[in-house]
């Protein structure tokens, strides 16, 4: 078997969802909480020092399928060709063990009850048998993506398996490769403390915008959208909620 | 464990396969070319319908480079500076198939029966709507003159399809809602400006010359969400080296993708920046002189660098230490930003337009050109373009598009307003018929030349690209009003949720632009956007839309509409000669014929500049022609004059400072020398000169509404076309941002359901809390339609509104500074709701 896999560059995507929308095209997924792909986003740092990330995140068809093991339904199975995991809703009786077993919370569901049975992304396997690309990696304006057997975009691309803040890829084995976002840096120097200093107060003695660079610096993170990656939510809701982003 | 365990049952892998090729089986391939206004990169869809005619995906370009996905990954760099690479649409063009099916979709013309306002509307017949149109047009033209039916417009034109085959034409508007500023600016600064003619298309440079930068400033130019097209190019540049410093109040996607780095600054106050920087670099003699010598008019130099230097009287030297107070960048950081910059040239300039859309927004414009100019950043490869910044034309021809048979009529329309302002016109007009107003002030009031003749607005005619005035223009609660007084309004949509929508009299099931039917843009009778010559890369490609997807119901091509109202009006002999008796079925191909016509001719033409185009047939298989370099490489806008010594079309023939005509001219009479646009009225300074605005950061407002508003665009809408689409919903949400110190001293927390308001208008709708956003500003996304609740406020007549339209907030004031502005910033306060709500709910418990 030649295992396939994707590449996802966080240093290009600019969290378009592009991509996400693509694969609704194409898979003519209705409006609603099923998403195969999602985009992620959370925000570190605080103002101006910050950091977005962004998250390609879909079923990276592991090569040791911790959810395959999970079905006692026969419903979940890795094919042979590319190496997809594939879920058969037929057989499907939403017990969620794959959900619970998958670190990246890849299965989706259209509501929170019980049985409900859930559906994922199929590598485009479609696609694939018609030698084209997964419909995600073309639609890229970036190029951030990239797909073939996995053992070529390891030589080309390194071997990161996980992300800054996702859980390990250790035990599952995901077929996916990163490369993460890049630092930025001072091409001109630029003082954070000096400019702190010059954003609370006003011209002609209007009001603050703030009074000290601590009210900017120490802000509650856990109030900020978007504070921390969630790859698994306990709901419906909440997991297309942090599939969104605020349309910039 | 072991693969067999995990591998499928026996059948089962094939029945999987089976229900997943059966989906797309039996399909027909055909190609669209995503053009919705507030976008022109005309990127390529390729559109797979079953059997109905429906558009069952919407797939990648695979005109070039099929089966590639980090497409640089595989090609060489000459393939990547030529720019033979797939037109890979965003976004919006990815979802445009969920916004053509929609449930609320309109699929007959109708008639409201309710009052205005109450999106109560009845079936009615295509004969019933175009006869009543048409005789609407004549009445209202018969007792109120020929100025009382409004098609829109701009640029000095009329978008009234038929106005040059009725005596006296009809109304003719300046301005452009856009980028007036920036066209403006080029104007006095080059000698030409944009028009919808086609006579400034250079105004842009290839996005591959990106590669020969030595430096990138971006000024609120925000490639992520505005020019999807060019992102990747930026990046290919800041992979390669080149670093790209990003300026904005927000840490947007550019400033974290795009960006080597970032640098805040206050809203409103760009100029402030930049001219410190140009006081560094004129005080430390780093601009650059060469180009400066031969390229910028040394009178109009010299008394900006006075203003400058502080060698006027009254006026402060524009130091970095002056500045920082006003931007809050750092005095060091300007000052290194001025050295980076005269030391990096060629630099890639750019400040995005919105900049500029504020009160004495045309200064900014204005001071952006000046500081390319300093650094001499014009013509070369590796800059920019003019403050426009559309159009690549590398000399080809453009195809002559007239796809629609439409020719022009012999009566002139005058310019008799300014492009946005029918609301003060309609609003107004009662006040000055009454007498209580003067002639005079009226005429100011809606940017009326007060030598022209006032328009007398009686009907609106809504059918041109996506207008949308309820939620796509400031002053809402004024349009609206306008909208309620206007005696008749024919509007055309896809839409029935659209805001817009409950205030027709007749409305009009438009088809969906590209999606079904063979594309063209505007009504003019030339449709210069269908050239080869505008597209965010730049000249290389030329597209068509040919979809073979079916309109769904009763829906109507404008063009279509146009030619069957002008039949009706009797034009139709002069207006649509050979096109006057193609019926709806039929309309299609013989647009594509037209179309075939053109390409032929355009073929020609093209091969006398060694351009071969392939054949039509061949070509509209797959409707995607790249276009190779010409020899003189990139189309950088100047790059002709500094080649060939030829001057620019200014008096002076070079780049104009200072404004001689400005300072010479009353501007509420004078015509500017271009398609004789008046300004109407209005103060501006023969030079740039930064002033603190009214509503900016620095204003007494603030003590009011602390909360400065910016309203940028969004990553899934071209202006508010789409808002609607249920899978755009799903993937953003509508908020208002707020940076995290405003929220923790509003004590609110993301989710929140908070009340955005000020004098002019009210929101409620979630806050996203965040610190992507400088303190004291606020951003809500413009595009959004308007969704009122059932309350009714004397601010909201018509309802508090729920959806986030930013156009509620906006007002219509200061018109003697904004000179044509669209206005884009406000002043608000936010409130948090949920202690209020929560009370509510324990008194219902």
């Amino acid at each position: 078997m030649t295992q396939y896999g994707f590449f996802f560059d966080q240093s290009r995507c600019n969290n378009c969802h592009a991509c996400v929308v693509s694969c609704r095209d194409w898979n003519d997924i209705d409006p609603g909480p099923v998403k195969w792909l999602r985009m992620l986003q959370w925000e570190k740092g605080t103002f101006p020092s910050l950091r977005m990330h962004t998250l390609f995140a879909t079923c990276y068809h592991c090569e040791n399928p911790l959810c395959v093991d999970a079905c006692e339904n026969g419903a979940l199975f890795k094919e042979d060709e590319f190496g997809a995991v594939l879920l058969d809703t037929d057989l499907c009786k939403g017990s969620r063990d794959c959900w619970t077993a998958c670190p990246y919370g890849a299965v989706m569901y259209e509501d929170d009850a019980p049985g409900t049975p859930g559906s994922k992304c199929t590598m485009c396997y479609d696609k694939l048998v018609q030698g084209e690309l997964p419909v995600c990696v073309a639609s890229c304006p970036q190029r951030a993506l990239d797909f073939g057997p996995i053992d070529e975009l390891r030589e080309k691309y390194g071997e990161l398996n996980a992300l800054e803040d996702m859980p390990s890829g250790d035990i599952v084995k995901p077929a996916v490769v990163f490369k993460p976002m890049h630092e930025h840096r001072q091409v001109v120097p630029y003082d954070v403390d000096r400019a702190l200093e010059l954003l609370g107060p006003r011209c002609d003695n209007l009001p603050n915008t703030f009074d000290k660079p601590s009210d900017v610096m120490d802000v509650p993170h856990e109030n900020t959208g978007y504070h921390k990656l969630v790859m698994k939510s306990s709901s419906v809701a909440e997991t297309l909620a942090l599939s969104m982003n605020e349309e910039g | 464990m072991t693969d067999t365990i995990r591998g499928p049952q026996a059948g089962q892998l094939e029945r999987i396969k089976e229900k997943l090729l059966s989906r797309h089986r039996d399909e027909e391939i055909s190609y669209a070319s995503c053009n919705q206004n507030g976008c022109f990169d005309s990127c390529v869809l390729r559109l797979r319908t079953n059997k109905d005619g429906v558009v069952t995906a919407i797939e990648t370009d695979d005109t070039i480079n099929k089966g590639l996905g980090r497409e640089d990954a595989y090609i060489d760099e000459e393939a990547l500076r030529s720019a033979m690479v797939q037109k890979r649409a965003c976004v919006r063009g990815r979802g445009l198939r969920k916004d053509c099916y929609a449930d609320d979709r309109i699929l007959y013309p109708m008639k409201r029966v309710g009052p205005k306002g109450s999106r109560q509307f009845e079936r009615i017949s295509w004969d019933e709507a175009l006869d009543t149109i048409a005789s609407k047009i004549l009445e209202t033209r018969e007792k109120y003159g020929p100025k009382s039916v409004h098609h829109d417009g701009m640029l000095g034109s009329t978008f009234d399809p038929f106005a040059s085959f009725l005596p006296g034409g009809g109304i003719a508007c300046w301005g452009e809602d856009s980028f007036e500023p920036s066209n403006f600016a080029d104007q006095v600064c080059f000698g030409k400006s944009f028009d919808l003619m086609g006579t400034f298309m250079d105004g842009h440079a290839d996005a591959m010359t990106l590669l020969d930068s030595k430096a990138i400033i971006l000024w609120g130019f925000d490639t992520c969400v505005n020019y999807p097209e060019m992102i990747w190019y930026f990046l290919m540049a800041k992979e390669r080296g080149v670093p790209i410093i990003y300026i904005d109040p927000r840490f947007t996607w550019t400033a974290q993708t795009v960006a080597t780095q970032y640098i805040p600054i206050r809203p409103g106050t760009d100029l402030a920046c930049w001219e410190a920087m140009a006081y560094v670099m004129f005080s430390e003699d780093i601009y650059d002189h060469e180009f400066v010598e031969k390229w910028v008019e040394p009178v109009g130099l010299a008394k900006w660098r006075k203003y400058i230097m502080g060698d006027i009287p009254g006026e402060l030297p524009k130091t970095p230490e002056w500045a920082e107070k006003i931007c809050g960048i750092p005095a060091e950081t300007i000052t290194e930003l001025a050295r980076f910059y005269a030391a990096n040239s060629p630099c890639y300039w750019r400040s995005v337009w919105n900049i500029s859309r504020q009160v004495y927004g045309k200064d900014s414009a204005r001071g952006a050109n000046y500081l390319q100019a300093l650094g001499g950043n014009f013509g070369k490869d590796g800059c920019s373009g003019a403050n426009v910044g559309i159009g690549c034309n590398n000399g080809l021809p453009f195809t002559p598009f007239n796809t629609s048979g439409i020719e022009n009529g012999p009566y002139q329309s005058e310019v008799c307003m300014e492009a946005e302002m029918w609301h003060n016109a309609i609003t107004m007009r009662p006040d000055f018929e009454a007498g209580l107003i003067t002639e005079e002030d009226y005429k100011m009031a809606i940017g009326c030349p007060l030598n022209a003749e006032a328009p007398n607005i009686h009907m609106l005619c809504l059918l041109h690209m996506n207008r949308n005035p309820v939620s796509g223009w400031y002053d809402m609660n004024k349009r609206i009003k306008a909208l309620e007084m206007c005696d008749f309004v024919v509007y055309g949509h896809w839409h029935f949720s659209n805001p817009t929508v409950p205030y027709a009299d007749i409305l009009l099931p438009l088809a969906h632009s590209f999606l079904e039917g063979p594309y063209h843009q505007s009504s003019t009778p030339s449709a210069a956007y269908a050239g080869p010559a505008v597209s965010g890369y730049g000249t290389h490609s030329f597209t068509l839309s040919v979809s073979k997807a079916k309109a769904v119901g009763e829906t109507r091509e404008r063009q279509w509409i146009f030619k069957e109202i002008a039949n009706r009006l009797g034009i139709g002999d002069q207006y649509a000669p050979t096109m006057k008796d193609i019926s709806a079925e039929d309309w299609n191909d013989a647009v594509v014929e037209k179309a075939r016509e053109a390409y032929e001719f355009w073929k020609t033409v093209a091969s006398g500049f060694g351009v071969e185009a392939p054949e039509w047939e061949d070509f509209v298989e797959k409707p995607v022609f790249r276009i190779p370099l010409p020899e003189t490489g990139y189309h950088v806008f100047m790059k002709d004059n500094l080649l060939n010594d030829k001057p620019l079309d200014t008096p002076s023939g070079k780049i104009e400072f200072y404004s001689e005509f400005i300072a010479d001219n009353d501007l509420a009479t004078a015509q500017l020398p271009h398609m004789g646009k008046a300004l109407g009225r209005g103060q501006i300074k023969a030079m740039a000169m930064y002033r603190k605005p009214p509503e900016g950061m620095h204003d007494k407002r603030v003590n009011d509404y602390p909360l400065y508003m910016v309203t940028p665009h969004s990553f899934f809408k071209n202006h508010t076309a789409y808002d609607a689409n249920p899978w755009f919903r799903d993937e953003s949400r509508p908020s208002v941002w707020i940076s995290a110190t405003d929220a923790k001293a509003r004590n609110i927390k993301d989710g929140d359901k908070v009340r955005v308001f000020n004098d002019v208008g009210e929101i409620h709708l979630p806050a996203y809390v965040t610190s992507r956003l400088m303190p004291g500003v606020t951003c809500m996304i413009f595009g959004r339609y308007y969704e009122p609740n059932g309350v009714k406020t004397n601010l909201m007549p018509t309802g508090i509104d729920t959806r986030g339209n930013c156009n509620a907030l906006i007002s219509s004031e200061f018109y003697d500074d904004v000179l044509g502005v669209l206005r884009c910033n406000a002043l608000v306060e936010i409130q948090n709701l949920e202690p209020i709500l929560n009370l509510e709910n324990l008194k219902e418990a």
